[in-house]
């Protein structure tokens, strides 16, 4: 599946949609986290700079990786001859924290503190699972 | 020949995580000043395995002077010094016991020489933040009046990181290609190694895989035959040999970048250059590429 951002003008307005979606949604079913939301919250662990860069896009990887996360690596139109790979990434299907999967290091960001504040206010979660599971490493260091 | 105190065989704390200064006691009698720079020209064996005791013998000129004192330095907290003999003045052994969960970094073996104690640090540097501390380390530049250092790479954990699949099996299968890259840009091979690791998921992205581009590079780089129809942003690569094609496409864009840097580079030097192309969307992508450099160069030396 592939998803575009022409800006981050548009995902950043988006983000609030896409966190109460994903939040009711949890309610019910797992994963408590959309895939569209994860790779807002992707988005939200890079840098300044390459959060407005047009033709953003996420592409779901078609190597094998361990289930109960979402993996993409997300690429950008950049200027020159720049690299256009941002990162690779694997968001947690039921906390949502993020990883840099090339890595395995946990990445943190204000959007991903908040979010994980919605989805114990929503009842979605509980501080323990949330506590437990957000360091659950999909990768190996 | 100069009585080497035994006492004052100390350990300094110098990690990439913190920093801090633990002086040894100023139980050496005064002697006389040294007239001559000291230098540290060899530490043998190198590198440093943790969870073994090595018999180590540092060479260098001018290590004694009468009636000095001497202190070896070494991550604190992971290794023990002891046994330390001043065979002469070109030559000193000691015995290193490095404790099994000692981290892999870059420990900074010093030699000093002075007569109250030891030397004081140069201004500004007891005050270095992280970044500056890993800098140091991997220079282990020497600030002292009297005094030499030389760096020592300490290969923690080693069986944990060997085990760590595809990244092992991507660095040995690619050794001979990186060190071919590598010595065209004039630095280590796994410097090479950690790039292609870090922009190919080693070697499973679908970039990797279905562009043969294992160096994130954009279309229209060098060598490449054309947009990767699944990403067009993305360059594509001749399929038989796309590591090395890949890899002779990023060394003609790297090599510009490391005009200037002189001999050798050290890794924040070559990483900082990478930024520029390659570390647009990373935060502290200079500090995670340093730490990626070191996994590589213990995963290509895997047994």
């Amino acid at each position: 599946m592939v998803k575009r951002f022409r800006s981050i003008g548009i995902a950043l307005p988006a983000i609030i949609l896409v966190f109460t979606a994903s939040v009711c949604a949890g309610q019910n079913a797992a994963p408590a986290v959309s895939e569209g939301a994860a790779h807002v919250l992707a988005v939200s662990t890079l840098t300044a700079s390459a959060r407005q860069l047009s033709g953003m896009r996420f592409d779901r990887e078609r190597a094998p990786h361990p289930k109960g996360f979402y993996w993409f690596e997300v690429t950008a139109n950049v200027p020159g001859d720049e690299s256009p790979l941002l990162g690779y990434f694997a968001v947690n299907k039921r906390t949502g924290d993020v990883w840099d999967s090339a890595q395995c290091r946990r990445l943190t960001s204000s959007a991903i503190r908040h979010f994980h504040e919605q989805l114990l206010q929503s009842g979605t979660i509980s501080a323990e699972e949330l506590h437990r599971l957000g360091r659950v490493a999909p990768c190996q260091p | 020949m100069p009585k080497l105190h035994g006492r004052c065989a100390c350990i300094f704390a110098r990690s990439f995580l913190a920093f801090s200064l633990l002086t040894c006691p100023a139980i050496c009698h005064a002697g006389v000043v040294c007239p001559t720079p000291i230098a540290i020209t060899s530490i043998t064996p190198s590198p440093w395995q943790a969870g073994e005791t090595i018999n180590v013998t540092i060479s260098g000129t001018n290590i004694s002077c009468g009636g000095t004192f001497l202190t070896v330095q070494a991550a604190q907290g992971t290794m023990t010094v002891s046994n330390v003999v001043l065979v002469s003045t070109s030559e000193i052994t000691a015995t290193v016991s490095i404790s099994a969960d000692a981290p892999t970094e870059q420990a900074c073996l010093s030699l000093q020489l002075g007569q109250d104690g030891p030397n004081q640090p140069a201004d500004g540097d007891a005050e270095m933040d992280e970044a500056d501390d890993a800098a140091a380390s991997s220079t282990c530049t020497s600030t002292y009046q009297y005094g030499a250092a030389m760096a020592v790479q300490i290969i923690g954990d080693q069986n944990k990181a060997c085990s760590v699949q595809p990244a092992t099996s991507f660095m040995q299968d690619n050794t001979a290609d990186a060190s071919s890259l590598a010595s065209e840009l004039g630095v280590p091979t796994y410097y090479v190694l950690a790039m292609a690791g870090d922009e190919s998921q080693y070697g499973t992205s679908n970039i990797a895989v279905g562009a043969h581009n294992y160096f994130g590079l954009h279309a229209g780089a060098p060598g490449s035959i054309g947009p990767w129809p699944q990403n067009p942003i993305v360059a594509a690569f001749p399929s038989e040999d796309g590591f090395m094609a890949s890899g002779q496409s990023f060394v003609q864009l790297a090599s510009p970048l490391l005009k200037g840097l002189g001999s050798p580079i050290d890794p924040k030097s070559f990483f900082t250059a990478m930024h520029k192309k390659w570390g647009i969307g990373t935060p502290n992508y200079i500090r995670k590429m340093v730490q990626s450099a070191k996994m590589a160069q213990i995963r290509m030396n895997c047994p």
